[in-house]
């Protein structure tokens, strides 16, 4: 690490030609193979493995986080990453048919071909900084665009571990670092891209948002959320207590995705309460103080509004409560809060606040979720199945878990992604090619079938309106009522099955029995 | 319907039969066949073993209360083909038509009072200050079918509130034909991609980059098919649409004046109907205003080239994302352009094919646009896939893992869950022989037991065989 040059900014003057270096590297159309692409991809992967105590180290250094956490969300997470994209490549690459094409358009071939976006922008953020910068690079070099990364400054020692292996292990003409903060920023962001990915806060993601709008520049935002988790009075308290607490200790609860606070029916919010000491006691034995599992705030700034916050809010706090500014630690903190305006459930924490809100039913859980957030990142429902199939269905979130905090968001191919404020777009697995990806609609018009395509040139006789009536009109299967018809035939030769699999068992079935019939008719 | 398009646009019941009415007809027909399909969670994919049992799964949801902006060119299905997505992905929404075909928007406001739930579904009429208002109330989608100028000014107004957008705008869209394509096919088809609608038609070519050596052959054939298409001549053919209204005449009439090439076919005009012939003007360079301008009516400007290289530069030079490109050429000409282009969509030897299937998705890239539609992608436009996984009781203690204190369990975690590399340190692929034996060669499970079943049937033929 420290025969690394020092963090330091990239010149505002050198930042536009970076962004012409890798556009017309991408106009060179080097990208556009697979070959190159796997090359690429494969580089990566040795350049970080080969920097994995470096790694490790930054991420200590900017955020205390341990080994265990280093590896599992940071290192090995783009390792698998980049396996499973190379194992799949060639797939996704590949023309798709077209689906839902009527037989008489089929002889046009319609295919989607996946065409890269171009040169793309890609901000990262401090929280993970390798999995939040290099997992969408890592989609972009598949689809095969050119990229500038922005690491975040808030992290810079990883900053600097990330530029290293970038300009080690990847084709410079294509793949470029830019350092530095908001003015470097801002310099990136009067460039034009085919596409920004942003992942961060949603002031800094309205600013861009506006800012590619300028130039219908496309976009993917991967923001925060006021989301809640919903403890309901059939809920199992000792698993919630200790699934929610796990994503509140990870990273020190810096997690886009973690609950913000959590709503307890009042009935089981003892028990609850309980539970959360208890595997509070099993999972930190010796406290959160010196404790070389739990991560430290990123910075003073950080830190700050967290004191500020848990300062101002209006409930009691129940477990934790001491932060140390030095040090940049703050226990987790368990604070039962009165009404759903304290400040611990109106802003986003992003840090380790458990904020507990009692409630008296699921309604009112589900109602108040709603008004604090409409469209928060993640959601996390424990109870029945029947309660978590309400909450669901009654709500709205980027993604959701249930009976578990965040666990949605550490499948690493499962795609993940907001809603509303809380994002556009996704990424992870497939869809983090698809979402530097252009879907290009194609068809080919053979030569030979000009004759049959007479219908469609003027003049427009009465004739070829009938022939193209007969050729277009689907008929309804429904009536004036909307009620769906059903003829006898139908019926019959369908044996009342709904669907291919379903009318083809009932057949089996049918001539089996008929087989079985005629066989014991015979033998007697 | 047909009454409203024919006094809004002069078009033929023809034509709107075919691209309006029994489109929307038969494309809510499509949905309604579907729509129980699509709505189903879908099962994730690519999840590993281990993951399964935690059943990750896509929940398709409503995003919400969306807004539907139409256009004028093609009234009826620009603005309930996106209402048509909206209703069966659940949203409510609210229909602003094109001011600009106010037959069609009163036709269609009146159907939606009539056969749609008020109180989800409502029409909105105006132009700048009724959209304006529209734009101040905050939508979970906004869809937009339009020009890029007004496409930028929702983009920004849509990115205040992190409202998603999609925006189907149009481009100045290249038709490429090459010295191997065949100038009477060429003609026919770019022809007909603008007489259609008068040219009226966001995605038909803007302009014609040809070879040289075959322009003459082009405008003779284009010639000939014109006479064909019109034998009476554009004007008095009841096939032919007129410009929407006078704005867009006089700016057309504007373009058509200022060229500096020369005009080889049709050219009259008549203000009174707002009328213009179908027009082939062979340009002298990339920066006659008919080329740098989407005209989006029937002005067919012609550019020749030396050769398919230099089309391709003028093509990205003049726009980079249109929102549809058509090569005409040899199978490997049509792929150079294809690899060596962007757009929304292309038909290859073709006016706009791809646009004219009612279940193929359609949209722009880059300023051509955002999103797409039509087919299952109008459902998908407005619904959020929401991944949800479950993780029941009985895990608690596989997960014990990933729970502090962490000492003694990265060694653990790793065994889990780390993949294996098959490259070496320089980038190749490793052969595992094993694997290899195993599948006969196959990258596939399905393509292995089929090597081994066929292995099987030549191995009791020839037994056969030989035993006779």
């Amino acid at each position: 690490m420290n025969d690394l040059p020092p963090f330091s900014h990239t010149p505002a003057e050198e930042i536009s030609s970076v962004h012409d270096r890798v556009v017309s590297s991408f106009l060179k159309h080097k990208t556009r193979t697979i070959e190159y692409r796997l090359k690429q991809l494969r580089s990566l992967y040795w350049g970080i493995k080969d920097e994995e105590p470096a790694l490790t180290e930054a991420l200590k250094f900017d955020l205390g986080k341990s080994a265990y956490e280093a590896y599992l969300s940071e290192i090995g997470w783009c390792l698998n990453d980049i396996l499973f994209v190379c194992t799949n490549l060639e797939k996704w690459m590949k023309d798709e048919s077209a689906p839902d094409i009527p037989l008489t358009n089929l002889l046009m071939r319609p295919r989607i071909r996946k065409d890269p976006l171009g040169a793309v922008l890609i901000i990262g953020a401090y929280n993970f900084p390798y999995q939040l910068t290099l997992g969408p690079l890592i989609g972009a070099i598949a689809a095969g665009c050119t990229a500038v990364i922005k690491p975040s400054e808030n992290a810079p020692h990883a900053a600097r571990i990330m530029q290293h292996i970038v300009e080690q292990s990847l084709d410079p003409e294509a793949y470029r670092v830019v350092q530095g903060a908001i003015p470097e920023t801002t310099a990136l962001l009067e460039q034009k891209w085919d596409k920004i990915f942003y992942t961060g806060n949603a002031t800094v993601g309205k600013i861009i948002a506006k800012k590619a709008a300028e130039t219908l520049t496309p976009v993917t935002l991967e923001l925060g959320g006021r989301n809640p988790a919903i403890v309901s009075k059939n809920a199992d308290t000792k698993l919630a207590a200790r699934r929610v607490l796990w994503t509140k200790l990870f990273n020190a609860g810096q997690v886009c995705v973690s609950q913000n606070y959590v709503m307890v029916d009042r009935e089981v919010l003892p028990a609850f309460l309980h539970e959360l000491g208890v595997a509070l006691k099993e999972f930190q034995p010796k406290g959160a103080k010196d404790n070389e599992d739990y991560s430290h705030i990123i910075n003073e700034r950080q830190w700050s509004r967290l004191k500020t916050m848990l300062d101002s809010t209006n409930g009691k706090i129940i477990y934790g409560g001491h932060a140390d500014k030095e040090t940049l630690l703050f226990e987790p903190t368990v604070v039962q809060v009165e009404s759903a305006d304290d400040a611990l459930i109106k802003e986003e924490s992003f840090g380790p606040l458990i904020p507990i809100l009692p409630v008296s039913n699921l309604e009112e859980a589900i109602r108040t979720a709603n008004e604090v957030h409409a469209t928060p990142l993640g959601l996390y429902t424990f109870g029945t199945n029947a309660e978590n199939a309400k909450v669901l269905a009654e709500t709205r979130s980027g993604g959701a878990t249930m009976n578990d905090a965040m666990f949605h968001a550490s499948m690493p191919t499962l795609a993940f992604g907001g809603v509303g404020d809380s994002g556009q777009g996704a990424y992870r697995g497939k869809s983090s090619f698809d979402s530097f990806t252009h879907r290009r609609s194609v068809t080919q018009t053979p030569g030979w079938m000009e004759g049959m395509l007479a219908v469609r040139y003027p003049p427009y006789t009465a004739g070829k309106l009938k022939k193209l009536k007969q050729m277009q009109d689907l008929k309804p299967d429904f009536d004036r009522q909307g009620k769906v018809k059903r003829s006898l035939l139908w019926l019959l030769l369908s044996m009342g099955g709904k669907g291919t699999i379903s009318v083809g068992v009932r057949w089996a079935v049918f001539v089996s029995l008929i087989a079985i019939g005629a066989r014991l008719a015979v033998s007697r | 319907m047909l009454e409203a398009c024919r006094l809004d646009l002069g078009r033929s019941e023809f034509e709107t039969y075919l691209s309006e009415l029994c489109w929307c007809e038969n494309d809510i027909i499509f949905m309604c066949n579907n729509l129980e399909k699509w709505a189903k969670d879908e099962k994730a994919p690519d999840i590993p073993l281990m993951n399964m049992a935690l059943s990750p799964r896509i929940r398709k949801e409503p995003l919400g209360c969306v807004l539907v902006i139409g256009a004028y060119n093609f009234p009826i299905q620009l603005t309930l083909g996106p209402l048509i997505g909206a209703i069966s992905a659940g949203c409510t929404a609210v229909v602003k038509p094109s001011e600009n075909a106010p037959h069609a928007a009163a036709i269609m406001q009146k159907i939606i009072a009539d056969a749609l739930d008020p109180s989800a579904y409502a029409v909105v009429q105006g132009a700048i200050p009724e959209t304006s208002k529209l734009l101040e109330c905050k939508w979970d989608k906004i869809f937009y079918t339009g020009n890029a100028t007004v496409g930028t000014i929702i983009a920004k107004k849509a990115a205040e509130t992190l409202t998603p957008v999609t925006l189907e705008l149009g481009g100045r869209n290249p038709a490429i034909v090459s010295a191997s394509a065949d100038p009477r096919l060429a003609a026919r088809r770019l022809l007909w991609a603008k007489l259609l609608n008068a040219g009226q038609v966001c995605v038909s070519q803007n302009y014609i980059l040809v070879d040289r050596s075959i322009l003459p052959a082009l405008v003779s054939e284009m010639r000939t098919a014109l006479k064909e298409f019109h034998p009476n001549g554009a004007q008095s053919s009841p096939d032919y649409g007129r410009i929407v209204n006078s704005r867009q005449f006089e700016r057309l009439k504007k373009m058509l004046d200022s060229t500096t090439g020369k005009i080889l076919i049709g050219g009259t005009t008549d203000a009174a109907n707002n009328f213009i012939e179908p027009t082939v003007i062979e340009v002298e360079s990339i920066t006659d205003p008919l080329i740098t301008d989407e005209s989006f009516g029937p002005l067919i400007p012609i550019l020749a080239v030396a050769d398919l290289d230099e089309a391709i530069r003028v093509a990205n030079s003049i726009h980079e994302t249109p929102l549809g490109l058509y090569p005409f050429g040899t199978r490997a000409e049509v792929k150079k352009v294809l690899d060596q282009t962007r757009s929304g969509g292309a038909s290859i030897n073709d006016g706009f094919f791809h646009a004219s299937i009612p279940t193929l998705a359609f949209g722009g890239v880059g300023d051509s646009g955002q999103g797409a539609y039509r087919g299952k992608a109008s459902f998908d436009t407005f619904t959020h896939r929401r991944s949800v996984t479950s993780t029941p009781s009985w895990i608690e203690g596989l997960l014990s893992v990933r729970y502090p204190p962490y000492a003694g369990k990265l060694a653990k975690f790793r065994k889990q869950t780390d993949l294996k590399p098959n490259f070496d340190r320089d980038g190749r692929v490793r052969i595992a022989w094993t694997w290899l034996a195993l599948g006969l060669g196959s990258n596939s499970g399905v393509g292995a037991l089929g090597r081994w079943v066929a292995l099987l049937a030549l191995a009791l033929g020839l037994r056969q065989w030989t035993t006779r």
